[in-house]
């Protein structure tokens, strides 16, 4: 009933918004931020199956690979209202829904496409094998082997910081096919079923109190040879696929969360008449991180209207990435300060915006490491932008 | 000022000019004229640069880009503002541009079709430079942005707008030597512009918006600059460029400067929609800007070293117009503080400022 309406947005968008408020218990935060790992997990699929059964499980997915094939006014809107509501992320199926699709668009085959992307619809999880206790911000290093053997690879080695790689049903992995040739030229890039033998994983845990990542490590598992992604030593063009999907509406639905988290804060302030408010430190500091968070969503927006695949490099994704993590940092300290010695109090949170100072705070430093620290994007916005010498 | 991002296609008059082609057009007649050695010898007392680009401006219509189009405007509104202002911020171009062409604007909206009909056609022309009110009534010394013995000003006093023939004026002397300032003693009031508070925030809504995009244009100037110098001085064999100590500062300003150019944005929407938020994103887009240029000018004054300290060349007067910008209206605390004070009203009153239309 949502997607009949698709043609005409104001009603979409009502729609949605109807369905939210139906569909989703107020208190989901609360009782999410003391639930065990793997209550959180159920919680998780369950959200997963209710947006499947009104179509919004892969909205932003073509028609060709099973999704609603809905415009990007159609993603802003279903992102605006998500955040709006306080919906759950994407969580752990980020992966699935965004780096999967991406990549096996641009280098899966046909059989691919058709074996792997109709599970993702039913709750499939995927991790990403990329880091290596000593391949972090230089990936391109890593040594996690990979062995032609008949049919199959042999894998041996060890990844780390696997999102929900305790849940994940399958795995994208970057492997070492080739020891001698040039780091980038020597990496193979496969899909890599879980459940294998060999597999083990361990969780680890952050300074927020979460654990959502783990430790791969894998001991002869065996990979058919169908399962490579691209050809043999090509997996690093591969890995630019998957890692580009990090553009996009990914950070539209984070700039527009941050902007009701900020809102939430000015009304909860002036709701309790807070006494930072009289404090000329802090309501300028919120002030400018206010117009910063503004002008960070016009940013996102801008980024949607470069041609996709442009011959130029824009440096807009660098600048969203450095800028937004950031903000979201800076905004978390100002709140932790204004919070005083009650903030202190130890409060978990669930997911990102729990609007938990503390909790939020500490979890901003996994923002600002992963998917590029904020040193890496200074580096990229430097020699690819700005053109220095490496 | 090369960001396609913030490309926006609006027609212009029957010429179907884009925005975007008015932009380059301002750009490059300004990298011709505007030159950084015409810059030095207008400051140095040797030429008439100002008077040149603004015999300039007048010829081709960049004085009439805010002006509505039923009076001969481009009827850009403050979007063309932002736009001149940014160009001319980026080439560090001396005048009175700001000043003219914000009373210009308050006068349309504000005064009397007498009082339009009366002066507007001579801004149009060229032939009237118009001195505004530079700082917000705080019982302290009243200056005023433009030349001294302009044959109009516009007075903003704490209770409201006046159109004034100045009494005596008196230059004053700043480091900023690219934009005229001076002091006035008595006027005689020609039209009072309205008896609320809505022409005074106006006034002030489009100096913040008018220095935020100075701002923008100039940070993005002196860091290209820069970011230049780091490629082509060479120490310890290398080009300083690949020291990463010195890249991450240059990518760190390319990120604020971008931010920026979107709190401009932000500011410059608002006022186009004529949303009651416009005068609250204009105070914390200037505030923003202006302080990320003085910043970033200091910062590049250091990233070029010695050359960086002498007055040939041209750190200084970025630093010192960027100066000049921040000191402007008023200090970023009292914009934030009376920004804030706008936010918490909307806020109390359940109105959301937030929204980016699709």
């Amino acid at each position: 009933m949502i997607l009949a309406l698709k043609d005409d947005l104001p009603a979409f968008r009502e729609a949605i918004r109807a369905w939210l408020c139906d569909v989703l218990p107020s208190d989901w935060k609360q009782r999410q931020s003391t639930a065990t790992s793997d209550e959180y997990y159920s919680f998780q699929r369950w959200w997963m199956s209710e947006k499947d059964k009104v179509g919004l499980a892969t909205p932003h997915w073509p028609e060709s690979l099973g999704g609603a094939g809905l415009s990007l006014r159609h993603e802003e809107i279903i992102a605006d209202e998500f955040a709006r509501a306080e919906a759950p992320t994407a969580g752990m199926y980020v992966v699935a829904l965004n780096h999967i699709p991406a990549t096996l668009l641009a280098w899966g085959t046909e059989a691919q496409r058709s074996r792997y992307l109709p599970g993702i619809r039913r709750g499939e999880v995927w991790c990403q094998g990329f880091s290596e206790p000593n391949a972090g911000s230089d990936l391109a290093s890593l040594r996690t082997r990979a062995t032609r053997d008949g049919d199959h690879y042999v894998i041996n080695g060890q990844k780390i910081w696997s999102s929900h790689s305790m849940y994940a049903d399958y795995c994208i992995l970057l492997t070492r096919t080739d020891f001698d040739a040039p780091k980038h030229k020597g990496i193979t890039y496969f899909i890599m079923d879980m459940r294998s033998p060999g597999v083990e994983v361990r969780s680890i845990e952050q300074v927020n109190g979460r654990a959502e990542f783990g430790e791969v490590f894998l001991t002869d598992v065996r990979i058919p040879v169908e399962n490579r992604l691209g050809d043999e030593n090509r997996g690093w063009y591969v890995a630019q696929a998957t890692l580009a999907a990090e553009r996009g509406v990914l950070a539209f639905e984070a700039a527009e969360r941050q902007r009701y988290s900020f809102e939430r804060t000015a009304k909860a302030a002036i709701v309790s008449e807070a006494r930072w408010m009289d404090d000329a430190q802090y309501r300028r500091e919120f002030v400018q991180l206010f117009l910063e968070m503004q002008a960070g969503r016009r940013l996102v927006r801008d980024l949607f209207q470069e041609p996709r695949g442009g011959t130029v490099p824009t440096m807009t994704p660098a600048f969203i990435k450095l800028s937004g993590t950031l903000l979201r940092q800076r905004f978390a300290d100002l709140l932790v300060r204004i919070g005083g010695l009650e903030g202190q109090a130890f409060e978990m949170g669930v997911e990102d915006f729990i609007d938990e100072p503390m909790f939020d705070y500490l979890t901003t430093f996994g923002l600002t490491i992963s998917a590029g620290t904020s040193e890496i994007m200074r580096n990229i916005i430097a020699e690819r932008g700005l053109g220095l010498p490496r | 000022m090369s960001d396609p991002a913030a490309v926006q296609q609006v027609v212009v008059g029957e010429g179907d000019i884009s925005a975007e082609d008015l932009r380059s057009n301002i750009a490059e007649i300004l990298a011709e004229l505007s030159t950084r050695r015409a810059v030095h010898a207008y400051l140095a007392g040797g030429s008439d640069l100002a008077e040149v680009l603004w015999d300039q401006a007048a010829q081709l219509g960049w004085l009439s880009i805010g002006l509505s189009e039923e009076i001969g405007g481009l009827g850009l509104g403050a979007s063309g503002l932002a736009m001149l202002f940014s160009e001319l911020g980026y080439a560090l171009a001396p005048g009175a541009f700001i000043p003219t062409l914000v009373a210009a604007q308050c006068i349309e909206r504000h005064a009397s079709a007498h009082i339009c009909q009366e002066y507007l056609p001579q801004v149009l022309a060229g032939s009237l430079k118009i001195a505004v009110s530079a700082n917000l009534p705080d019982g302290g010394e009243a200056y005023f942005l433009g030349a001294s013995g302009s044959a109009l000003a516009l007075v903003a006093t704490a209770e409201t707008l006046i159109l004034v023939e100045p009494g005596d004026t008196y230059p004053v002397a700043f480091w900023d030597g690219s934009r005229p300032c001076h002091k006035m003693t008595g006027h005689r009031q020609i039209a009072r512009l309205d008896q609320g508070d809505d022409a005074l925030r106006y006034f002030w809504q489009l100096m913040a918006l008018s220095a935020t995009a100075d701002s923008v244009g100039g940070s993005a100037a002196v860091s290209e600059q820069t970011v230049e110098y780091l490629k082509t001085r060479v120490q310890f064999d290398v080009p300083i460029g690949k020291f990463q100590a010195l890249k991450h500062r240059v990518a760190d300003q390319a990120v604020r400067i971008a931010v920026n150019r979107r709190g401009l944005t932000q500011a410059v929407e608002a006022a186009q929609r004529d949303q009651p938020s416009g005068y609250m994103w204009s105070l914390l887009a200037k505030a923003s800007a202006s302080e990320a240029y003085v910043q970033i000018a200091a910062d590049c004054m250091q990233l070029s070293g010695g050359i960086g300290f002498t007055q040939e060349y041209d750190s200084h007067i970025f630093l010192k117009r960027a100066r000049l910008n921040e000191a402007l209206i008023g200090d970023s605390a009292i914009l934030r503080d009376l920004a804030a004070r706008e936010l918490f009203d909307f806020v109390r009153n359940d109105q959301s400022t937030t929204d980016i239309p699709l």
